[in-house]
């Protein structure tokens, strides 16, 4: 925590002058500038989309599209999928990320090779993620199922990505497999700004490795849990290309998450104020998960 | 309460051997300082009484019992961090409770150790809180609680008064050195600050580059320090320097430096011609003295420090600090003579360092 001290008249503790506080946001207006383009314009676009007020045939205020969705069995069924898929997706990059970067803070050998491997499934594109995984999971030629089949696991090849559940039980591997790497960058950089004299002072009370665990590593650890848990939730409520990509939703819409369905309903279909108010109502459920992070940043904790 | 034998213990990391054999005796009770410039391995050293780092070689004994294998949980011995390392998301209390808890201790009384360590160092009205809502020097004491209500057999301090201003730190010293007095538990402390080991220790032990230089009081290692190393670092100002060979002149003997000639007093068997170090603290040079015995110099700066006066002076042989009480009259530029109290001389061998025999 630092202190700002007054001198003279210089103040850089956010009470500045009026005219000093111009001149910041004159710094930031670039910046802001982008963003109300880039990211501003197609929130409202879609926004006034979902109410029918925009790039429709017969504008005119609307709530049609919120009402149809209701009663939606797809849309219903995506929704409960995308619940189910970002509830195991994070929990397992939680603990997976945990682990991992437990195992990267100790002392190793070879410490930045285990690094970088670690952090390799990060690197890859999420749809040649899934393009990799759907070939891995295929009936025939597939990794998964040679592996199977050579230690006699299974007598005939599975069908993963072919049957309903299995689908959706391979996306859900697959995808945590390809986003742990995030989670375990934010907690191992956690885990390196623990004094090293809190574990010794914690060693000198009496504490064994579980102990330390536990009263040393886990509080430490909070804000970071925190804010991967919201980051990521965020992040897999988004995923798009993987589950395009490896299935495509199917078979029929078993493995079917809300992005994959409003981009159907908006690109496909062209159902465009359908398509818009899922969008929004994916967003909205977004921004009040996200609620806790921005909290914790505005207290400047992170 | 207990004693701690530290016996021909040496630390390498890797290859690089960074303590190099040291021996120190500590009885019951005391109050040990371990001082030295930074690196020179305190910090190591007393790690490896706390169980921290591993001892690579020779053996450390506490209350008898050799503990080179004894895990650091099971030495029964408190520590306190320069940066203090209290747990962030335990309050005071808790902080202070935590080792009693993890023992299982009941909880009433915890509790009593808790208030009672509590009261001794001032922190009743603060337990509650947590520790980033305190100053450093309250975060200071809550780490010597966290110490004290162990009752351990011998604690630990390394550097814990460096992260406090100048005036808290003088105040805390006063506070750990009554603490000392009235708990009356063996204690090693580290600092690389002569002045904490001088006013602290029961006896100090100065280290440099691995090597411990002496052991002895304050006051014995200020006035017969073993080498020039230890008289150098002891003292503040530190001692003048001044290399030569012995000279005799008719009956006195002097120490003859390039343009310039040191008095000595009567000392016995110093050979004429013997390359030494002749050394002469600051307060010990004064304005006036036998005649002929003195270091004539020109005053460079004049410093005061409003209870005394520091004369910064040139000699031929290189500048020297004089130190008064009071405020002579001096300004730089004045030619000043200065008269060392020969029976505080001291000389060592120019080669090695090692003091020389003693003035009669
Ligand atoms: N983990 C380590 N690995 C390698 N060398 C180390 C390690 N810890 C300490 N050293 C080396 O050991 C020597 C002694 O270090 P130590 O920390 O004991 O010094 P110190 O006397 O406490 O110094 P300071 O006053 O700066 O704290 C130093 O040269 C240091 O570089
Ligand atoms: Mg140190």
């Amino acid at each position: 925590m630092t202190k700002t001290h007054d001198i003279g008249d210089v103040s850089n503790d956010g009470t500045g002058t009026m005219r000093d506080n111009y001149k910041g946001y004159l710094f930031i207006l670039p910046a802001l500038l982008m963003l109300v383009v880039i990211l501003g314009f197609p929130a409202l676009a879609a926004f006034l989309q979902s109410f029918n007020l925009m790039w429709v045939a017969k504008p005119g205020f609307s709530l049609g599209a919120y009402r149809a969705l209701v009663d939606d069995a797809e849309f219903l069924h995506s929704l409960f999928n995308t619940v189910v898929f970002v509830v195991v997706v994070v929990s397992s990059h939680l603990v997976v990320g945990l682990s991992i970067a437990l195992l990267l803070n100790m002392d190793i050998k070879f410490k930045w090779m285990w690094r970088v491997v670690a952090i390799l499934p990060w690197t890859m594109p999420d749809v040649i993620g899934g393009l990799v995984w759907r070939f891995m999971f295929d009936t025939l030629p597939g990794i998964v199922n040679s592996v199977l089949l050579r230690t006699h696991l299974t007598t005939e090849p599975v069908d993963w990505l072919g049957q309903p559940g299995l689908a959706f039980f391979a996306v859900i591997l697959a995808e945590s497999w390809r986003g742990y790497p995030y989670v375990m960058l934010i907690l191992l950089a956690g885990l390196q700004s623990i004094p090293r004299q809190q574990y010794e002072a914690a060693e000198l009370d009496g504490c064994s490795a579980l102990q330390k665990f536990m009263y040393v590593t886990m509080p430490n650890l909070k804000h970071m849990f925190i804010i991967s848990l919201v980051l990521d939730t965020v992040w897999e409520s988004r995923l798009f290309g993987m589950v395009y990509s490896m299935t495509g939703g199917g078979p029929g819409y078993s493995s079917q998450i809300l992005t994959l369905l409003s981009y159907k309903q908006y690109f496909q279909f062209f159902n465009v104020s359908y398509g818009a108010a899922m969008a929004v109502v994916l967003a909205t459920v977004l921004f009040f998960i996200s609620l806790p992070y921005l909290r914790l940043s505005m207290r400047q904790q992170i | 309460m207990a004693t701690v034998e530290i016996r021909s213990v040496r630390k390498a990391y890797d290859d690089h051997e960074v303590i190099h054999g040291v021996d120190v005796l500590i009885p019951d009770r005391e109050f040990v300082v371990l001082v030295g410039p930074s690196g020179c391995g305190k910090s190591t050293l007393l790690r490896m009484i706390a169980g921290l780092e591993e001892i690579t070689s020779g053996e450390i004994a506490i209350d008898g019992r050799v503990v080179n294998e004894v895990r650091a949980k099971e030495r029964d011995i408190a520590m306190v961090f320069q940066n203090y390392a209290l747990y962030p998301h335990m309050n005071v209390y808790k902080n202070m409770a935590f080792s009693l808890r993890l023992k299982g201790m009941p909880q009433a009384e915890i509790d009593e150790r808790v208030r009672q360590a509590a009261k001794i160092l001032n922190l009743s009205e603060l337990l509650e809180r947590q520790p980033r809502q305190l100053s450093g020097g309250q975060r200071q004491r809550v780490a010597m609680g966290r110490a004290i209500v162990r009752n351990p057999k011998v604690f630990l301090f390394d550097e814990p008064l460096s992260n406090l201003d100048a005036k808290l730190r003088v105040a805390m010293r006063t506070e750990i050195k009554d603490l000392h007095l009235r708990l009356g538990a063996t204690t090693v402390y580290v600092t690389h600050d002569q002045l904490e080991a001088m006013t602290m220790a029961d006896r100090i032990v100065v280290m440099s580059e691995g090597n411990v230089e002496q052991i002895g009081s304050p006051l014995d290692l200020y006035d017969r320090p073993d080498n020039i190393f230890v008289a150098g670092f002891l003292g503040s100002p530190a001692m003048n320097f001044f290399k030569g060979v012995v000279g005799r002149d008719g009956k006195t003997t002097h120490v003859e430096a390039p343009g310039l000639r040191l008095p000595l007093p009567d000392w016995p068997d110093l050979d004429i011609g013997r390359p030494v170090t002749y050394g002469v603290r600051p307060e010990d040079l004064e304005l006036s003295g036998a005649p002929g015995c003195n270091i004539s110099c020109r005053v460079v700066v004049v410093e005061g420090t409003g209870s005394g006066t520091l004369i910064v002076a040139q000699t031929p042989a290189g500048n020297l600090t004089a130190a008064f009480e009071g405020r002579p009259k001096a300004k730089p530029g004045d030619t000043l003579a200065l008269y060392p109290t020969l029976d505080h001389v001291h000389l060592f061998d120019a080669a090695d360092g090692k003091r020389l025999g003693a003035p009669t």
